[in-house]
């Protein structure tokens, strides 16, 4: 597809890789709202974005953030800001970045997906939730009107891996913050360290409307664990996912009320929506209510 | 005890871990950065395992590489009542090797088709696509014709280390676009598969749930 | 022949119990399912709560459970467990759309239309006939070809096989509605049949599902079985290359 006219997904700060993933040697080309994009280390250390044609030539320089180990560029001019996240200055911490899965979905599916609680039994069996405990306990979602971003707060799940350093089964406490449609981030509590939050976050790359790629990193306090546990961990959380995500239908979000049915558990959801439908956002959004047993296939 | 370099997504990796599960046999991991850290390429792993490829199995000091060839070794050791690799009869072996040896198909065509969709992998995904179907075809027919006469594994009428060899990357090709849905021979297996005594599953793949799990 | 609604989804067969089924039709997917105490069941593969295909879900006695929420609906399509909210009865207005799906001596058959029409008579007229499921094969083509392919398809008959003295054969073809084929082949005195249920994926790819009549001892029907299911593996090579001079093989006027 073509480059989007979604004129609130065009100005914001989207992911578009690892810090390591654009080298001078080794470029990163790939694509952003349906424009093909490269990204490489400059002479100067820093990296550079460009908009490329079909023959791959670079067009006009994109503006980049490089922050919490990935690379983020805009395609607008006047872009909301990035997201803060103060915790990444916190003693003890350490950030492991995950990498990417690619999956043939919305981008907006799959945000809505990692704000799910009652999916842990089903799909991550014995990682993040197993029957009998399948009960998703009230917690609030709301619209932060002052910082224009959905947070869910009081969330609890029993898990039995609720992290990597877990060993036995535990009551997690969770909290969900969404400061772009394609950008959110859990915090959850440290199995190590009482009263402190681990960071999970999700940074969505849209690459076109029904297709994008998931990255995301952790940022907890752990002793135990090597980076490749962790990213090992999280891996398989999402590849549980997928399968999930790529066989919904239709596989752009559905905004109109009555295409799907949600339940209690779904407020994070139900919240999520309504502030996109709010921003009036577009991109990766069903269009036709009538096409909902559509997929390519 | 028994060391497995180990990379969750890997299907070549979970047949081992499923098989050793299926054993009974106790053993640890070693999890090697596959993604993104490409950490099979790099020399410290090539001294382990010259191909650059995982699985990799040290028992005890004996480093074995390729996921048939440790199956086979597996079996040999620790399945006592060697149900899983009957070696004893000429054809029930020469089945069990034609399987085995198919596996490899498989893993060339589907696993390359989900590399490509899942993590991006610059590689010919149609022709890797092509391939899995006409492999799954093959693998389709003879389960159907199995089910004819009662036998309903890939290499008899019991489960072999063939039907783990090539389960893996069957269950997983949704993952690379490839859909089973018109493979019912297939889809007849893999649930049975699924449904074995202590089958685990890995990401991708999904546990049955028969009946609901009791409380711990 | 008028336009029905109704198809064949499968053979009963390939349907074991507390198993789920994807079952392609044109611009319309359907999960079919059947339950612990049996029943055969034909849903829209789509769960009404987020979308999710329920041919990935799993059977819970006589429920059809959501792969992504656990969700469980009844053959009416009616949801009865949330178990995100285990106490909760769920609200009368969560529903699948289910489709009517009956079983006609080892067809499944699904009315795939809202109008609720009855079930075409050729199919009920199947029933007692004594058959025996071989398999499903599926044809890159649409169903007219298929169609006309097999209303001249020569059956190398198991009977004509095992005799070798090169009795002559005789075919006859039936064509009981647009989805059913009947290929009739006279050896001798002795008869053998088959029935062709042709089923649209979409404009061009086809499925046939194929029963053969109950010939023999119980123990020389696998024999036959892997007799049919061969011809239609050889059939669907000659079909898929595109080679004309191996095409006119399988028809009895060439």
């Amino acid at each position: 597809m073509a480059k989007t006219t979604d004129a609130f997904a065009l100005n914001e700060w989207l992911v578009i890789g690892r810090l390591e993933d654009a080298t001078h040697d080794k470029p990163r080309v790939t694509r952003l709202l349906g424009q093909d994009i490269r990204a490489e280390r400059t002479a100067d250390g820093a990296i550079g974005v460009w908009e490329t044609d079909l023959a791959g030539n670079k067009g006009r320089a994109l503006p980049v953030q490089e922050r919490y180990g990935h690379i983020f560029v805009t395609l607008g001019d006047t872009p909301r800001d990035l997201l803060e996240m103060p915790e990444f200055e916190e003693e003890g911490r350490r950030l492991v970045t995950i990498g990417y899965v690619r999956v043939k979905t919305s981008p907006l599916r799959v945000v809505e997906n990692f704000l799910d609680l009652g999916h842990f039994p089903y799909v991550h069996t014995n990682y993040l939730g197993a029957e009998p405990q399948t009960e998703v306990a009230n917690y609030k979602a709301e619209i932060r009107e002052d910082v224009d971003e959905v947070w869910a707060t009081d969330c609890s799940f029993f898990q039995q891996k609720a992290a990597k350093s877990a060993t036995d089964g535990q009551q997690s406490e969770y909290e969900y913050r969404v400061t772009s449609p394609f950008i959110t981030v859990l915090y959850k509590t440290c199995p190590i360290k009482p009263g402190a939050w681990d960071l999970v976050g999700l940074f969505v790359q849209p690459l076109d409307e029904d297709l994008c790629e998931a990255h995301s990193f952790v940022l907890p306090f752990d002793e135990e664990n090597t980076d490749v546990e962790l990213r090992h961990f999280q891996q398989t959380i999402f590849l549980q996912d997928r399968p999930i995500l790529e066989n919904q239908l239709p596989a752009l979000l559905p905004l109109t009320p009555g295409t799907e049915m949600p339940a209690r558990a779904d407020a994070t959801s139900m919240t999520y929506r309504r502030w996109l439908k709010k921003k009036n956002i577009t991109f990766g959004v069903q269009k036709d209510a009538a096409s909902t047993n559509s997929r390519a296939a | 005890m028994i060391k497995l370099y180990d990379y969750p997504a890997s299907g070549n990796c979970y047949k081992i871990r499923l098989f050793l599960n299926i054993l009974g046999v106790a053993y640890e991991t070693v999890p090697v950065d596959f993604y993104p850290g490409l950490e099979h390429r790099n020399a410290d792993f090539k001294a382990i395992n010259p191909l650059g490829q995982l699985p990799v199995l040290d028992d005890d000091g004996f480093v074995i590489r390729d996921a048939q060839a440790i199956l086979a070794y597996l079996a040999s050791k620790y399945d006592a009542a060697g149900t899983w690799f009957d070696r004893d009869d000429p054809v029930a072996l020469g089945k069990t090797m034609m399987w085995l040896a198919f596996a490899d198909q498989i893993t060339a065509t589907s696993s390359a088709a989900r590399l490509h969709d899942v993590l991006g992998f610059d590689l010919d995904v149609d022709a890797a696509r092509k391939g899995a179907h006409a492999a799954f075809r093959i693998l389709d027919d003879h389960l159907i014709e199995q089910e004819f006469v009662g036998e309903y594994w890939l290499a008899g009428d019991r489960a072999s280390i063939a039907d783990i060899a090539c389960f893996p990357y069957v269950a997983l090709a949704p993952d690379g676009g490839i859909n089973l849905g018109n493979y019912h021979g297939i889809r007849r297996w893999l649930a049975r598969i699924k449904r074995m005594p202590d089958f685990v599953e890995m990401p991708g793949i999904f546990l049955e749930f028969d009946e609901p799990m009791a409380a711990e | 022949m008028e336009q029905t609604s109704w198809i064949v989804a499968g053979l009963s067969a390939g349907l074991f119990e507390g198993s789920v089924m994807p079952v392609k039709t044109p611009g319309k997917d359907l999960a079919v399912w059947r339950q612990r105490s049996g029943q055969a069941n034909a849903v829209e593969d789509r769960c009404p709560h987020r979308g999710m295909r329920f041919s990935m879900g799993f059977v819970r006695g006589d429920q059809l459970a959501c792969r992504y929420h656990g969700w469980e609906f009844d053959g009416a399509g009616v949801c009865k467990n949330i178990p995100a909210h285990p106490t909760l009865q769920p609200p009368k207005t969560i529903c699948a759309k289910t489709f009517v799906c009956q079983e006609v001596n080892g067809f499944i058959v699904v009315n795939v239309g809202d109008d609720g029409a009855a079930m075409p008579a050729e199919y009920s007229e199947l029933e007692g006939e004594n058959m025996v499921p071989v398999r499903s094969v599926y044809l890159d083509a649409s169903i007219s070809t298929v169609r006309d392919w097999l209303m001249q398809a020569v059956f190398p008959t198991f009977a004509a096989g095992q005799d070798g003295t090169g009795t002559p054969v005789t075919y006859i073809y039936g064509n009981l509605n647009d989805n059913l084929v009947r290929i009739s082949a006279q050896v001798g005195a002795t008869t053998e049949e088959l029935i062709l249920a042709l089923q649209a994926l979409d404009d061009d790819r086809t499925g046939v599902h194929v029963q053969v009549s109950d010939m023999g001892s119980k123990e020389e029907m696998p024999a036959v079985q892997r007799h049919v299911a061969r011809w239609l593996a050889d059939l669907r090579l000659r079909l898929e290359s595109n080679d004309q001079s191996q095409i006119n093989k399988l028809k009895i006027s060439a």
